[in-house]
C-alpha cells in the first residue's frame, strides 16, 4: 500500500502500484482498472491525486480510455513497464549500487560476487 | 449543486421558529414577572380601595387591584429580555443557522411582536385571576362584566410592549456599540418618552376620565414610535459585521 | 465557484488582507496554510459572509457574501468558535440543521456521533474540547454545503479520531463533491486528503497550487559548502544551512544547471510552504 512517509509524490506511488499489479498479472489486458473514486477510497486519498496517477500511466499507454465506461489496461502495458523500469528504475539502482560499493571500497569483483549469491537463492 | 434558492419569507420565518424554540425563555421570563407582581399587589394591595400606581394615566384601575403594577414589571422585562437579545452572544448564535443582517434582525422583530401579543394575554389573565382569587378571599360580590376590559386595554398593553422591546433591542445595540452613546440614549428615553407618549391627553384635566378615543390615538402614536424604532434597529443592523 | 480579486480587510487601521487573488471553479478539497495571525480565519469569514471586505471583490455561488441568502444557504463556516443557544440539546441542534439546510444529512449526522461516542442527548456547552470539535464537524459536514469552510477543524481532536475524521471528510467528498477549504498548522496530516494548496502570508497569497506541483517545486542540496558555493545559486536559495563544511540549502530547481557533488533530496510540500513564509532567516538565528 501506500507509504505516507515516503517523499514519492502520491500520485507517482499509485502509478507505481498499478504497474504492480499489472507486472503481477491481477490485471492483464483490456482489464478495467480502478476509477479515481475506488483508488481515492482504497488508498485514502483525494480523488484528483488517484486521478493523476490515472493520467501518467494513460500517457505512457499502459492505460486507455473508453469514453464513458472508465480506464482500462493496454495491451502492450506489460511490455511497456518492464522496459521503462529496466530503462529507469533498474539502471538507478545499479548506478546507486555501484557507486555505494565504492563508497565502501568494495572492489568490483567482489560485488558481482554478491549479486549472484543472491540470484542464485 | 450550488443552487439552493431560499425565499427571505421563509427564511424569516423559519428564524422566527428556531427563536421562538431557542429563546423560550424570554416568554418564561416575562410570564414568571407578571405573576410574581401580580401576587405580590394582590397580597400588599389586598383590602385598598382605589389604587393608582405609578404614572400611567391610562384608567386601568380595579378597586383592589391595579394591572399598572403589573404592566409596569411586564414592561421592564421585555425590556431586558430584548436587550440580552441584541448583544453579541445571540448575535453569534445567530450565526449557526442560515441567514443575513436583514433577516436576523426582523425575525427577531416578529419575536418581539410574539412576545408582546403573549405578553398582553397573561398580563390580562393575571389580572383577572387576581380578581376571581380576591373574590374568593373577601366575600364582596364583584360583578364579573363590571371588570371585562374593552378592546382598547388589549391595543395599548401590546403596543406598549412593542415599544419597551424594540427600545431594549436598541439599547442593546447601541450599547454594544458604544457605552456612551447607550447611556446618552438612556438618559434622552426619561426626557423624550413621557412626553411623546402624552401630548395627546394634556387636554384632559381629569386624569381618570380620558376618553377612549384618546387610547387609540395614544395606541397609534406609540405604535409610530416602536415601527420607527425597529426601522432603526434594522438599519445600524444590517450594516454591522460580526466580530 | 469562489472569486477573489485584489481583496482587502482593514479592521481599524491594521491592514489583515492586502490585495489577495484567488479563484476556485469547481469542487475540490483546498488547503489554507499560513503562519499564525497571517489572515486565514479572516479570510474564511469573508468568504462566509461574516465581514464585509474593505476594498475588491469577493464572490461565492456568484453572490457578494455579505448579506446573501443564497450565499449564507450554500456556505457554512466551522469554527472553534461556533455558538449555538445555551439550552439546546445536540438533537435540537441537529433539527435545526435539518430545518435550515437543504441537503441536511440527518442520518449521517447520528452515525458520525454514535460513533464517537457522543450522546445526542448532551448540551453542545457541556462537551469536552474533543467532543465539540468532532460535534462541529459533524454539523458542518452533514450540511452537505456548496461551499464547505472548515477553520482548524480537528482542534481538540485525539490522534485516533482525527484521523478517522479525515477519512469521513473524504468520503462525504467523494459522495457528495463540493468545495472544502481546512485552514489547518499541519500540512503534513492532510497531504493525502488535499488538491490544491493556498498559501497565505502577509495578506496575501504567496502561493496557490496543486498539491503534488507544491511537493516537486524545490529540493534540497546537501554536501560540501565549497562545492555550494561554487555553483553560484545565491538568488536562488530559500533555506540554507552551514556548520564548517558541512552546507545544506532548498533551492528552485529550475535554476540549477549542474547538480554534481553534493546528495539531492525532496523537499515535503509543508516545508516548501515553510521556507517560503519564513521570516529573518530562521529560528537558528536565534541561537547564534
Amino acid at each position: 500500500m501506500l507509504n505516507p512517509n515516503s517523499q514519492v509524490p502520491i500520485y507517482i506511488q499509485i502509478a507505481e502500484w498499478i504497474e504492480n499489479e499489472i507486472l503481477a498479472e491481477r490485471l492483464v489486458a483490456d482489464d478495467k482498472v480502478y476509477s479515481q473514486y475506488q483508488l481515492a477510497e482504497m488508498f485514502n486519498i483525494n480523488p484528483a491525486t488517484a486521478g493523476k496517477g490515472l493520467t501518467i500511466l494513460l500517457e505512457q499507454d499502459i492505460l486507455y480510455k473508453k469514453r464513458g465506461l472508465g480506464m482500462f489496461v493496454a495491451e502492450q502495458a506489460k511490455d511497456n513497464i518492464i522496459t521503462a523500469r529496466r530503462t529507469h528504475t533498474l539502471n538507478a539502482l545499479v548506478e546507486e549500487l555501484v557507486a555505494e560499493a565504492r563508497r565502501l571500497s568494495v572492489p568490483d569483483e567482489e560485488l558481482i560476487g554478491l549479486i549472484e549469491k543472491v540470484q542464485k537463492g | 449543486m450550488s443552487s439552493n434558492d431560499i425565499r427571505m419569507g421563509d427564511n424569516i420565518w423559519q428564524q422566527t421558529k428556531w427563536k421562538l424554540k431557542a429563546y423560550n425563555s424570554g416568554f418564561t421570563t416575562v410570564v414568571v414577572v407578571q405573576i410574581l407582581f401580580s401576587l405580590f399587589f394582590l397580597s400588599v394591595l389586598d383590602g385598598m380601595t382605589h389604587l393608582s400606581t405609578g404614572n400611567m394615566y391610562m384608567n386601568l384601575q380595579v378597586s383592589i387591584f391595579s394591572i399598572d403594577g403589573v404592566l409596569m414589571f411586564s414592561l421592564i422585562a421585555c425590556l431586558i429580555v430584548s436587550l440580552i437579545m441584541a448583544s453579541q452572544g445571540a448575535w453569534h448564535e445567530n450565526m449557526s443557522v442560515v441567514t443575513t443582517r436583514i433577516t436576523a434582525t426582523l425575525s427577531t422583530v416578529v419575536y418581539f411582536i410574539i412576545l408582546s401579543a403573549v405578553a398582553t394575554l397573561t398580563a390580562v389573565s393575571s389580572f383577572y385571576i387576581a380578581v376571581w382569587l380576591a373574590q374568593q378571599f373577601h366575600d364582596t360580590e364583584w360583578i364579573a362584566s363590571d371588570y371585562l376590559l374593552p378592546l382598547r386595554t388589549y391595543v395599548i398593553c401590546f403596543v406598549l410592549h412593542l415599544v419597551a422591546t424594540a427600545c431594549g433591542f436598541l439599547a442593546g445595540i447601541a450599547l454594544e456599540k458604544s457605552k456612551l452613546l447607550f447611556t446618552g440614549g438612556v438618559l434622552a428615553g426619561f426626557f423624550i418618552v413621557p412626553y411623546v407618549l402624552f401630548w395627546n391627553l394634556k387636554g384632559s384635566e381629569e386624569i381618570s376620565e380620558a376618553e377612549p378615543m384618546n387610547y387609540y390615538a395614544v395606541s397609534s402614536v406609540l405604535f409610530m414610535i416602536a415601527i420607527v424604532l425597529y426601522t432603526l434597529a434594522i438599519w445600524i443592523r444590517s450594516r454591522q459585521e460580526v466580530r | 465557484m469562489i472569486h477573489v480579486k485584489q481583496l482587502e480587510k482593514k479592521f481599524r487601521k491594521k491592514n489583515v488582507l492586502t490585495n489577495l487573488s484567488f479563484a476556485v471553479e469547481e469542487p475540490k478539497i483546498i488547503a489554507l496554510i499560513g503562519r499564525n495571525g497571517v489572515g486565514k480565519s479572516t479570510l474564511l469569514k469573508l468568504l462566509a459572509g461574516h465581514l464585509k471586505p474593505t476594498k475588491g471583490q469577493l464572490e461565492v455561488v456568484g453572490e457578494k457574501p455579505f448579506n446573501s441568502l443564497k450565499v449564507a444557504s450554500n456556505t457554512i463556516l466551522i469554527q472553534e468558535e461556533i455558538a449555538f443557544p445555551q439550552y439546546f440539546t445536540l438533537v435540537d441542534i441537529l433539527q435545526q440543521g435539518k430545518q435550515f439546510y437543504p441537503n441536511w444529512q440527518q442520518e449521517l449526522a447520528e452515525k458520525l456521533l454514535a460513533y464517537a461516542d457522543i450522546p445526542l442527548k448532551s448540551h453542545h456547552s457541556k462537551l469536552s474540547t474533543g467532543q465539540r470539535a468532532v460535534f462541529n464537524l459533524v454539523y458542518g459536514l452533514a450540511t452537505r454545503c456548496a461551499v464547505t469552510l472548515l477553520d482548524e477543524p480537528m482542534n481538540g481532536m485525539d490522534e485516533a479520531i482525527r484521523s478517522d475524521f479525515y477519512r469521513a471528510i473524504l468520503k462525504e467528498y467523494i459522495a457528495y463533491p463540493r468545495c472544502i477549504i481546512i485552514s489547518s498548522h499541519y500540512l503534513a496530516e492532510i497531504n493525502h486528503l488535499v488538491e490544491d494548496i493556498l498559501l497565505i502570508d502577509k495578506g496575501a497569497i504567496t502561493l496557490y497550487a496543486p498539491i503534488h506541483e507544491v511537493q516537486e517545486m524545490a529540493v534540497k542540496l546537501r554536501g560540501n559548502k565549497a562545492v555550494i558555493d561554487s555553483m553560484e545559486i545565491d538568488e536562488a536559495i530559500l533555506y540554507r544551512y552551514t556548520e564548517d563544511q558541512f552546507c545544506e540549502v532548498v533551492v528552485f530547481p529550475e535554476r540549477l544547471e549542474q547538480v554534481t557533488g553534493v546528495e539531492v533530496l525532496p523537499v515535503s510540500a509543508s516545508e516548501v510552504c515553510k521556507y517560503m513564509t519564513d521570516r529573518k532567516g530562521g529560528i537558528d538565528d536565534v541561537f547564534k
